[in-house]
This record gives structure tokens, sequence and C-alpha cells, in this order.
């Protein structure tokens, strides 16, 4: 893109324009983490249980001892609404690829925003060389 | 000169929230106390209002989150009282993760009570906090509702105040 040839107020709206995306893909970016924390502490859960009495939480207020049936069967959920029984194995098997798909994503936005916050840069060094050559001609 | 205009009186509202006195002569009280003093503790009565309902509004959120929570559990433990035999469930593990229980019949339940305690009750007992529960937060959400539209009333007077002085001022200001 020309960016010589655009005027102070045009660079402007390129820069809010840019300012915004950065934002969005930052809160995307938050988002992901935060779901790749989830799926790390459910691999955790998963790894600890076995045959013996717990606390079975029946809603958020209210717990109730009892045993698991088989350490060995799991229900996850792969999509909204879609659960899929699957052994210990596979179901860490499926925490460990959603959270590597998910940290891979997180490095694309990464990546994304330095560009964007370079591109950024560059728009605001050629609007502070714009605007001095502005009020040098005005003189 | 500072005085405390007397700009609210005590209500009829059972959670003692002042009312706003409406103006009914701006003139004279423009005259009494000057103009910028009463816009000053206008938008400062006005801005307490304000900060107050922003309040209730965030309580009565949480109080719509935890209703369905407490009936729920109500439902549960009466569920659980009634059945004879073990029940098998499908609790969740973690976020995405479910995995399946059996209850045996047991003759307590355990109930988190918040700030890290959890107490075992027997199921009447546990029935009886979970309906006295219910009714608290129901009769909180009701009062807060309640006190949310006596407020909305007093904000309007106030902003009716605040354009009724202001526009005085405005015309005192254009006559002289």
């Amino acid at each position: 893109m020309e960016l010589e040839s655009l005027n102070p107020q045009q660079l402007g709206i390129v820069k809010e324009q840019l300012d915004e995306e950065v934002e969005g893909l930052t809160n995307s970016f938050a988002n992901l983490r935060h779901a790749v924390t989830k799926y790390k502490a459910s691999k955790i859960a998963l790894e600890n249980i076995d045959q013996r009495e717990i606390l079975v939480p029946l809603t958020a207020s209210l717990y109730v001892p009892g045993r698991i049936i088989n350490p060995n069967q799991f229900m996850v959920e792969i999509g909204t609404g879609y659960y899929v029984e699957k052994t210990r194995a596979q179901s860490s098997e499926f925490c460990t690829r959603k959270m590597n798909m998910l940290m891979e994503n997180m490095d694309k936005i990464s990546k994304m925003i330095n560009q964007k916050k370079r591109y950024l840069d560059l728009v605001q060094e050629i609007m502070r060389k714009k605007i001095q050559e502005f009020q040098a001609s005005q003189r | 000169m500072s005085q405390t205009i007397p700009l609210s009186q005590p209500s009829s509202n059972p959670r003692k929230i002042p009312s706003v006195v409406f103006f009914e002569h701006v003139g004279e009280l423009v005259a009494q106390y000057g103009a910028d003093p009463l816009l000053k503790q206008l938008n400062e009565l006005y801005s307490k209002y304000k900060f107050m309902e922003a309040q209730l509004q965030r309580s009565k959120q949480v109080l719509r989150a935890k209703l369905p929570d407490i009936t729920n559990a109500l439902e549960m433990v009466e569920y659980l009282q009634s059945t004879q035999e073990e029940v098998k469930v499908d609790f969740q593990l973690s976020d995405c993760v479910w995995t399946k229980a059996e209850i045996p019949q047991t003759p307590s339940v355990a109930l988190w009570l918040g700030a890290n305690v959890m107490l075992e009750y027997p199921h009447e007992e546990a029935i009886d906090l979970l309906r006295k529960n219910l009714g608290n937060a129901e009769s909180a959400l009701e009062s807060t509702n309640e006190d949310l539209k006596f407020l909305k009333e007093q904000i309007t007077t106030c902003e009716v105040n605040l354009s009724r002085v202001y526009n005085y001022t405005v015309i005192s200001r254009q006559g002289k």
C-alpha cells in the first residue's frame, strides 16, 4: 500500500483501523490462552481419577459422596453440545491435541499482532514526517 | 457560603433511600441559595443515585445467577431423599470432561456454603436450609427490583430539577 501518498488524515484513519485490529487480535489471543488452560486442567483431572470414593458435585453447591463406576470411561465435549465416550487414554490424547491446535493458533495470532504493530509504527512514523513537512511548508 | 440545600427527604422506601424534593419554585431557590451551589449539589446527589443504581444492578445479576442453582440443588436433594436405590450420575469432572459415578444411599449430603466452608447435612436439614436460602434470595431479588424502580423515579426527578435550574439560569442571564 502506498502509505507515502496518503495525507495525514487518511493516515489517521489507517492508524485507527490498525488499532482496532490489534485490539481484536489481542482479545482472541487471550481467549485462546484461557481455553488452553482449561484443557490443561482437564488433563490433570483425568490423570488423577481412580476408583476411590469422591464427593460428587451435583450442582455448584451440592456434593454427595459416591464412587466412580469406571475410572477408564469418560465423556468428552468435542463440540457445542456433542459428547463422545472415550477411554482415559483417548480423552487425554484428545485434550493434548486440542491444546496443541489452540497453541498453534496462538502462535499465528501473535505473529499477526507483531506484524500489525510494525505496520502501525510505520504509519505513525510517516504521519509524523508529513505533519512536520506540512508545518515547515506553512512557515 | 456552603449551606446544605434541602434536596432530599426521608421517604417511605423500606431501605430508607431518601427521595428527591421536587423544585416547585425554581426562582425562589436560586435566589435563596445561588445557582452555582444549587447545580453543584444537585449534580452530586445525581451521581450518588446513579452509583447506587449501578450497585443494585450488579447485585441483581448475582442474585439472578444464584436462583437456578439453589432450585436445582433443592430438587436434587429431594430426589435423593425419595429414591430408595443407588443413583447413577454423569458429573462434570472439568470443563470438557464428564464421567459416570454411582451414589449409594447416604443419609446426608454436603452443601458448599461459600468461603471454603462445606457442611454435611442430613437430607431434611439440607432441604430446609436450601428452601430458606431460596426464599431469602427471592425476596432479596424482589426488594432489589423495588429499589431499582424507586431509584429510577428519584433519578428522573433529579434530572428534571437539574434542567429546570439550568434553564432558569439561562433565561435569567438572557433577560439581563
